[in-house]
């Protein structure tokens, strides 16, 4: 019994200094920004939040700020949002239907594409910046939207993810093609699902795209082995 | 293999598509222009360039500050990959073990990968800060002299502290989805014939966890290699003297700010084979034992 | 049915008529101008808007000077490069020796505009931004030159009256600072201050090829021994406490002034304004120091900060344009105007003048050091330089130095990589044209 204690102990120590660890820095700025800046120079940052809540993040947010005094916060969060929604769902997409014709179909170029889509991996942003403004210029792309996210979308983290994903569930398709499902309709039936469980979820689509695929399907997958186990013994 | 494939000749073309065309416009396209250009010798407008073959390359590896560069990009990622790995299985395996409180911890842990690099180099020169920052005067009371603006060491310490710190959550994130897949069955089953837990870990939790762990590692390696490069502009810059430069903060320096696009195009293409040598190992020999 | 034909119909004369009879030819002006500067270069884009009716300038702040710079550059390359692009003193030879990039300022207003002399520019600001032969190629916008700055408190506090004008000065006076409680000396930007503008104060050649501007193929001559000697005193000053050295961001040295660490600190004439209001203290301002060692008659200073390039493929119409608004930029009020809002120098003789006359200079003394400064006798080596990759060179320099000040590398090594370095990069540059 003693044992069994202190592993839970230990377990929530290990746990309480890592949530420090992780969330301190957000806090301690948090609390920093509802102070005014000679509190902050006087006396260093600040633990508990202070008065200034209100008028900083009115400030930030509806004043111009930022170089050229021309910004809103407001907008720079529009904009954040719709790019960052347009990646997310860019980026899924894509990848997914990627990942899916690599794993479960057998044809030829099947290794080389995956290696090229990897590829993007190795080569940043940062390094292929001044083509890419020639060419989104080419497209008559500058200063839109479209042309933010669309370059950032060739992205290989999704396909390798859904590749990893896809490898590890067992052989659901095996015993699906005996009722002769194809291969469309699994597809349909994994996106039906991951869309469906979209609606429970946290901050972030970007997240929950990923982590909500996994538990829904692991989920369906521990039924499944389950049920392998039980016929194996 | 025992994976059952479709043999199908159109669909797999048809899903591939999307992806394939938007990496031919926007990345082989700059990447072959990069590539010609790290064999040129060419004004920043573009308007006289010769052909050197492979001077640019060679100006690469001899220079100095390029190897400075290698040798810390490779201290780093390795720290920064390893630390952030350890740090957030410990996490989730813990996270994964308790019951009272679990959602709550999950939660906290989780949501901090949502700050983008720059944002966590910024928060971490509040932390830095010589005049109000906590962790500067906290170093310093228990008597180490730090300094990062001076010292190469203590920017070092800054910057890889605050890569490992962002990254703890996605790699938290994953390894707690990962770890919630293995069936409660199989450590249970497992119960029966090991008593210790620990061991119980390495021996069949951490084998199960291999496709997770693998994607990570490869993940965290390029983070580390490439994405960290918000955290080094916004904190230290690659000061003091050079030292805190990772390989892709040089690529930008002498790209960006310095207009020497053959020397940039060399360094990204000497970068790029780096990282790909790096993933064809762990592609080559450690993912021959993550069993999936 | 009839009737909402004729409203249509009316409606679309009105449209018609609202139509302005001819459109303003607009001109992108690209810069990196940011904060208070950005503010009044607005201000100026506005008044000249409404001061005619043909043109338009368009100004956009693309960032800090490097990044305003590399805008440009892909600009360019795209063929979408704005009509005046500003660039920064250290990317000067990147964007003069493109050949063909842009179109002299010289010739742009010769042709376009309505004549053009350079001596109508002060002494400091003229060759800069000029070929060999003196013929601007840019012109100087927001120039100013490195100044030393001092606390008058902290000086009264130590029992000093005057600022010191030489360096052997500085060494008697900073004991008597460091007894009073301030380290005497900051300074923010090491390759300026303490290597370019040095050179130019002791008349000491800078590198060869006239300073870069004959030819890309130079070497670059900072291995000398007044250098040498300099720094190796910047670290015998620092370990003895005379001097501080906060890091190479130019803001964190100058905090350190403002908040009272050290009494002097040497900065940019730009600096004035905002010192003035976030200090809370008097000081005053006066020349860079000099050593009466090398030196006994100091020659000026040269000017950093940017100028505005004309870039090549617009219409002739366009250059009209812009020729049209360089010409506005230096009529003297303008200048005036600029000078006194930002602190930056007053290019022309003219404006000047014309701020001397009106009295500015007895309000605020300090605001004419810099100018005066600038128009100090020149010396075979005080026009400046032209080096190519200077960015990557500059570079090369804060490491050294930091080195010497960390006590990693001695002055002597420090130096000589120094020179194998950033010949390494001229000889690369120099590659580019041949």
């Amino acid at each position: 019994m003693k044992n069994i204690n202190w592993r839970i102990l230990s377990n929530h120590i290990i746990l309480l200094l890592g949530v420090l660890f992780m969330s301190l820095p957000v806090w301690v700025a948090f609390s920093s920004s509802t102070h005014t800046a000679e509190t902050i120079l006087r006396e260093g940052l600040q633990f508990w939040p202070g008065p200034t809540f209100i008028e900083t993040y009115r400030e930030a947010m509806f004043e111009a700020g930022g170089v050229m005094k021309s910004v809103l916060g407001i907008t720079m969060l529009k904009n954040s949002l719709i790019l960052g929604i347009g990646f997310a769902v860019g980026k899924v997409i894509i990848s997914m239907l990627a990942a899916y014709a690599i794993v479960y179909f057998r044809f030829r170029l099947a290794t080389p594409l995956f290696w090229i889509i990897f590829l993007t991996l190795l080569l940043p942003l940062e390094v292929r910046i001044i083509p890419s403004y020639e060419i989104v210029a080419g497209l008559g792309l500058l200063d839109t939207n479209f042309g933010l996210i669309v370059p950032l979308i060739a992205s290989a983290t999704g396909t390798f993810f859904f590749r990893q994903f896809f490898k590890s569930i067992p052989e659901i398709i095996r015993s699906c093609s005996i009722g002769r499902c194809y291969s469309m309709a699994i597809f349909y039936r994994y996106a039906h699902s991951i869309i469906k469980n979209n609606d429970s979820s946290h901050f972030d689509h970007y997240v929950c795209c990923w982590v909500e695929p996994i538990s829904l399907a692991t989920n369906y997958d521990n039924k499944r082995r389950k049920l392998h186990t039980r016929n194996r013994h | 293999m025992k994976r059952v494939q479709f043999e199908h000749s159109t669909i797999p073309y048809l899903f591939i598509a999307p992806q394939i065309a938007i990496i031919a416009i926007f990345f082989i396209w700059p990447a072959a222009q990069a590539i010609h250009q790290s064999f040129l010798l060419e004004d920043a407008f573009g308007l006289s360039s010769q052909f050197v073959w492979f001077r640019n390359y060679t100006d690469t590896i001899g220079d100095a500050a390029w190897l400075q560069a290698a040798w810390f990009t490779i201290i780093f990622s390795m720290l920064v990959t390893f630390l952030s790995l350890g740090i957030a299985l410990l996490l989730a395996v813990k996270a994964n073990e308790v019951i009272k409180g679990a959602s709550a911890y999950k939660t906290t842990l989780m949501w901090a990968y949502a700050i983008a690099p720059p944002v966590a180099g910024l928060m971490g020169n509040l932390m830095f800060h010589p005049l109000i920052g906590d962790l500067y005067k906290f170093f310093n009371a228990i008597g180490w002299d730090f300094d990062h603006k001076l010292d190469s060491f203590d920017a070092g310490f800054v910057v890889v502290l605050i890569a490992v710190w962002k990254q703890v959550s996605v790699n938290f994130i994953f390894f707690l989805s990962g770890l919630q897949g293995i069936s409660k069955a199989v450590n249970e089953a497992a119960m029966m014939d090991c008593k210790s837990p620990t061991r119980r870990f390495w021996t069949i939790t951490f084998p199960l966890l291999a496709p997770t762990t693998f994607f990570l590692m490869v993940i965290n390696i390029t983070y580390a290699f490439f994405e960290t490069f918000g955290i080094i502009d916004t904190t230290t810059g690659g000061s003091p003297g050079g030292a805190t430069n990772t390989l892709v903060y040089k690529v930008f320096q002498d790209g960006f700010r310095g207009a020497d696009l053959g020397g940039s195009s060399a360094q990204s293409v000497v970068l790029m084979l780096i990282v790909l040598a790096l993933t064809v190992i762990q592609f080559r020999f450690i993912e021959r034992k993550v069993h999936y | 049915m009839k009737k909402i034909i004729m409203k249509t119909i009316l409606a679309a004369g009105i449209a018609a008529l609202a139509i302005p009879a001819s459109a303003k030819t607009e001109l992108q002006w690209w810069h990196a101008m940011g904060g208070r500067l950005g503010e009044v270069v607005d201000e100026i884009a506005k008044n000249y808007n409404a001061s005619q009716s043909e043109y338009e300038i368009i100004p956009t702040y693309k960032g800090g000077y490097e990044d305003t710079m590399t805008a440009g550059i892909a600009a360019f390359r795209a063929k979408q490069q704005p009509h005046v692009l500003q660039i920064f003193d250290a990317g000067a030879a990147t964007i003069i020796n493109a050949p063909g990039a842009t179109i002299p300022v010289a010739d742009l207003m010769a042709e376009h505009g309505k004549g053009f002399d350079s001596n109508d520019y002060i002494e400091g600001v003229r060759y800069f931004y000029a070929d060999s032969a003196g013929k601007m190629i840019g012109m100087p916008f927001n120039s100013s030159t490195p100044l030393l700055y001092y606390n008058k408190d902290a000086f009264a506090a130590a029992g000093i009256a005057n600022p010191p004008a030489t360096w052997e000065e500085f060494e008697a006076i900073a004991p008597k600072l460091k007894a009073a409680g301030y380290t005497a000396l900051a300074q923010s930007h090491s390759p300026w201050i303490l290597s370019e503008n040095f050179h130019s104060r002791h008349n000491i050649q800078l590198s060869t090829g006239n300073n870069g501007y004959d030819s890309t193929d130079v070497k670059i001559l900072y291995n000398n021994d007044h250098m040498k000697m300099h720094w190796g005193k910047m670290k015998e000053w620092l370990d003895a406490g005379h001097y501080g050295f906060y890091g190479r961001a130019w803001g964190d040295n100058q905090d350190a002034f403002v908040q009272k660490k050290v009494a002097m600190w040497m900065g940019s004439s730009g600096s004035f304004g905002g010192l003035k209001k976030s200090t809370d203290f008097e000081f005053g301002t006066t020349f860079l120091p000099y050593w009466k060692s090398i030196i006994d008659e100091p020659k000026g200073t040269f000017i950093g900060g940017a100028a505005l390039f004309a870039m090549s493929g617009k219409s002739d119409a366009e250059y009209k344009g812009v020729a049209d608004f360089f010409a506005y930029m230096t009529n003297n009020e303008n200048q005036v105007f600029w000078h006194k809002e930002t602190g930056y120098v007053p290019i022309t003789t003219a404006a000047y003048a014309m701020a001397k006359a009106e009295g500015y200079y007895n309000e605020s003394p300090d605001a004419e050091i810099g100018i005066l400064q600038l128009s100090q006798p020149g010396g075979e080596w005080t026009k400046g330089y032209r080096l190519g990759y200077y960015v990557q060179i500059r570079e090369v320099m804060y490491k050294k130095y930091d080195d010497i000040l960390s006590g990693k590398s001695s002055v002597e090594k420090a130096f000589s990589e120094m020179e194998s370095e950033s010949n390494a990069l001229l000889e690369r540059f120099a590659a580019t044209y041949k």
